[in-house]
């Protein structure tokens, strides 16, 4: 199973719909984007999979600053090497949508924040987390001292059983209390 | 391994008992590792669906059944690959398949039907994605300025909805049987210019005030005929009429309650005190919507600043300044605001005031007194939030705050001016309704009872005589009706007639219909076009002549424009919505009495849709600093609910306090506008259908009935 050439088949449409939360038109335009991406040779290959740096030049995630986790989590290759299948990009999207659960996202999100994929938030985990929203340049990173007062705050409200790393169903806790966090947790191609 | 895979299972179980929202307990009894283990876990799924349809027990196959289908349905919110959830789809359907051959009929039936219902729902929910309008445009500013501004078009978009259906209520129900059978424009009175209008009837001045032909036209409550049965079919107008209106509230308020759940339902976080605040500011703080490398600076920017800010305030918990200082401020702060608030309703009571003195004193009027009222109303509106803010700036408040203050006092604002504006009409409303005192009026009225005695009907004598009744009692009056008797006595020849008709038209003043209804339409309808004028004008000038000036005139300048004063713009999510609102509750306002205000506000919206879009891509710049003002969606549908029921009540009162006008709508002869459901009742329905609506709506029925309700 997989996708052929350029168009994508009446029944594994139909499957993709029952299995994802896009509609017809989302799946249909996430073919052709996903589609755009592939060199002439890779087209003809059914289960094509392209790699990462092709992944980001995607304007939607281009500019984000979870990128790369985000390929990361989405892909299934054996490397562990980020690159998606047409199958794993409608996933992404799926969990990305609009009309997708609460805790689909926040299981997604988890993933996407744990960098050593351990299954837990640990401190490591958390500064990645917080440079790479800060971003590179030296005057916007938080020096040493804050991050350090960032993590024990972040820790302290969040970490419910006090074993100095947050796991899924703590995070899951956190998460589903914001107002905000389903509405923004989206991409749309 | 197994152990593995049993939280999966016993997690899957549980789906038949809560099948939409798994709450979190289940989750996190789910071992974390589930999700890698890829094999091994749908193996021993299999495995473990095998086992349990093994018995040939029709009643538990089909339960059996029931549950792979659960299974399907459920498999898209499960956090799996692609690859193994078209695994598991493929064999739960295959199981399905096999057993519900052995099904009976009817079983087989019903999940037949079941399947196509699930089929052509889902067809149908594409099809109607399709019509959802300016897609691409919000996405684009989704990806420029994140999800905050969007929400403020969305919004707009979602109201533009609801009018686009008040339009069809109305129109349907009341604008088209009123052109298409009623009687045409020129044959009964209330459809007539008066003669000495006709002249001006063309002017642009006439025009802009909303006289003349438009307003003897189906924009206003007055054109409408009182017949009871109008066209072939006999569709009952001013029955038709009373019940669109209160159906339009009906249907908004039915709307807003729909939406305001579904938007609780999502957000589990209303009801709880618990504050993340870390926690939020890192890990919900990324918009993900932003595809823009310029946005995701800025949004970077202020993520830091936000966490930067949360640490400080964090180490700090005591301000420096002196605390005697910063509440005398804050007094001093809300003192000018109460003032300020109290002066606008103030003014606009007056304005009113005097444009209803000037009406009557002086026969022409200029422009700017004709457009007072409503030019000082969309003033205020423009102004005001600003001075607000600066004010704001006295008291010193964490932003968060302040903006919430900022939306109170705007709100209170909007809410004072309409009603104070709705208050001084209705006080007109209450002189012109009523009694007339002023002697020229009578002579309008005589020449009123003289005209329908031209014609034939049958119940001129009647309004003559309840007229006389209710009119006060001058000299003047009494001369009119002894002359009036006199002609009546005397033939019916129309030479005489026209002749006294021309008497008493000469003393007519302008006002010959005293149409009321027609008025307040007028007003509010004013009020909304002028409102559209101010708004578009300063978006225009604020932002784009604001936007031209720091770009290109940031070369000659000292200093740079665009970081310092006046810098771009930004988008002001919050007080943009809340204007969205106050507009919204001037259409509820007016609905009742201008049909087709709805429709207009139709045309305004998309206006503004599109101005804005173009505004906020090329004139404004992402936020500095990201406060939400509302913890939740609801709190802007909460002040929508809020307004609807505050715009609601004027109507309610106009309908139950004050007659109707003598001469023109649809109501016009009777005590009160809801009478005519009471006459409907009582005329055209069967004899016991009305006994049992005067049993019910006795005291004996409703007081139990509350108090159940109770």
């Amino acid at each position: 199973m997989g996708t052929t050439a350029s168009k994508l088949g009446k029944d594994l449409l139909s499957e993709y719909q029952e299995l994802t939360f896009l509609t017809k038109q989302e799946i249909l335009c996430a073919h052709k984007r996903f589609t755009e991406l592939l060199t002439k040779d890779e087209k003809d290959l059914p289960n094509a999979r392209v790699p990462m740096e092709r992944i980001l030049t995607l304007p939607e995630l281009k500019s984000n600053p979870f990128r790369e986790r985000i390929c990361h989590v989405f892909s299934t290759s054996e490397d562990k090497d980020g690159s998606l299948t047409f199958e794993d990009f409608l996933d992404l999207l799926s969990a990305f949508s609009d009309s997708a659960t609460l805790e689909i996202k926040s299981h997604y999100a988890f993933r996407i924040f744990d960098f050593d994929d351990d299954g837990t938030l640990d401190r490591g985990d958390l500064e990645k987390l917080v440079n790479c929203l800060t971003g590179e340049t030296d005057d916007t990173r938080l020096t040493p001292e804050e991050m350090r007062q960032l993590i024990s705050n972040i820790l302290e409200e969040s970490d419910i059983d006090k074993d100095g790393t947050v796991n899924l169903s703590e995070f899951q806790h956190v998460i589903s209390r914001s107002p905000d966090f389903v509405s923004s947790f989206k991409i749309v191609l | 391994m197994s152990s593995v895979s049993e939280p999966l299972v016993s997690s899957s179980r549980s789906l038949s008992a809560t099948k939409r929202h798994k709450s979190i307990r289940k989750n996190s009894r789910r071992i974390y590792s589930a999700y890698q283990d890829h094999q091994q876990g749908s193996s021993d799924d299999e495995d473990k669906e095998d086992e349990r349809v093994d018995s040939n027990d029709p009643e538990e196959m089909f339960q059996n059944i029931q549950y792979q289908k659960e299974i399907i349905a459920n498999i898209r919110t499960r956090p799996w690959p692609m690859r193994r959830k078209l695994k598991v789809l493929k064999q739960a359907r295959e199981i399905v398949l096999k057993y519900e051959g052995r099904l009976t009929r009817t079983r087989g039936y019903q999940t037949a039907g079941a399947d196509l219902l699930k089929k052509l729902s889902r067809v149908l929910y594409n099809i109607m994605v399709l019509f959802i309008p300016w897609e691409v445009r919000i996405k684009k500013i989704e990806s420029h300025f994140g999800s905050g501004v969007a929400s403020y078009f969305i919004f707009l978009r979602w109201l533009f909805g609801i009018n686009i259906v008040l339009t069809i209520m109305t129109g349907a129900f009341i604008v088209l049987p009123e052109l298409l059978a009623g009687a045409r424009f020129g044959t009964t009175r209330s459809k007539t210019i008066p003669k000495e209008h006709l002249a001006s009837a063309q002017d642009l001045d006439t025009i802009w005030s909303l006289g003349g032909y438009l307003q003897y036209s189906v924009l206003f409550y007055g054109y409408y005929g009182r017949v009871r049965k109008i066209g072939s079919a006999g569709y009952r107008l001013p029955l038709a009429y009373f019940l669109v209106g209160m159906a339009v509230f009906a249907y908004s308020f039915i709307i807003l309650l729909r939406k305001m759940a579904k938007n609780s339902r999502l957000s589990l976080a209303s009801a709880s005190d618990e504050n993340f605040t870390f926690c939020w500011r890192v890990f919900c703080a990324w918009d993900y919507l932003i595809g823009n490398p310029e946005a995701a600076e800025s949004k970077g920017a202020a993520i830091v600043n936000n966490i930067r800010e949360a640490i400080v305030e964090e180490q700090e918990k005591k301000k420096d300044t002196s605390l005697a200082v910063l509440i005398s401020l804050r007094i001093l702060a809300n003192i000018l605001v109460l003032l300020s608030l109290a002066g606008s309703i103030y003014i606009i009571y007056f304005v009113v005031d005097r444009s209803q003195k000037l009406e009557q004193e002086k026969p022409e009027l200029t422009l700017w007194e004709k457009n007072e009222v409503s030019v000082v109303v969309s003033l205020i509106t423009m102004i005001a939030p600003s001075a607000f803010e600066l004010v704001a700036q006295l008291e010193m408040y964490h932003p968060r705050t302040s903006l919430r203050f900022q939306l109170a006092r705007v709100l209170v604002l909007y809410l004072g001016n309409l009603y104070s504006l709705i208050i001084a009409l209705l006080d007109k409303v209450n002189s012109m309704s009523s009694a007339v005192p002023v002697s020229p009026g009578n002579w309008s009225d005589s020449s009123s009872f003289l005209a329908t005695i031209a014609q034939p009907e049958v119940d001129s004598l009647s309004t003559l005589v309840s007229d006389i009744s209710v009119s006060e009692h001058q000299n003047s009056t009494i001369a009119t009706i002894a002359m009036v008797l006199d002609v009546t006595n005397s033939s019916r020849s129309s030479g005489t007639i026209s002749n006294q008709t021309a008497l008493f038209e000469k003393n007519t003043r302008s006002q010959q219909d005293q149409c009321w209804e027609t008025y307040v339409g007028q007003e509010m309808l004013k009020l909304s076009i002028i409102d559209m004028i101010f708004t578009v004008a300063s978006i225009l000038l604020i932002d784009f002549i604001r936007g031209l000036v720091v770009r290109y005139l940031s070369d000659c300048c000292c200093w740079d424009l665009e970081s310092k004063f006046p810098e771009y713009g930004e988008f002001k999510i919050a007080e943009n919505v809340l204007h969205l609102i106050y507009n919204q509750g001037m259409i509820w306002m007016g609905a009742f009495f201008s049909p087709c205000l709805p429709a207009f506000n139709v045309l305004k919206l998309i206006g503004l849709m599109y101005l804005r879009s173009w505004a906020v891509l090329t004139c404004n710049v992402p936020h500095q600093q990201v406060f939400r003002a509302s913890r939740s969606n609801n709190f802007y549908l909460a002040m929508l609910l809020f307004m609807l029921f505050l715009c609601m009540l004027p109507t309610i009162f106009a309908i139950v306090r004050y007659r109707p006008s003598q001469h023109c709508g649809p109501f016009s002869g009777q005590e009160k506008i809801y009478d005519i459901i009471s006459e409907t009742v009582a005329s055209d329905f069967p004899l016991w259908f009305s006994k049992v609506m005067s049993y019910i709506t006795s005291p004996v029925v409703v007081l139990p009935a509350l108090l159940l309700l109770l």
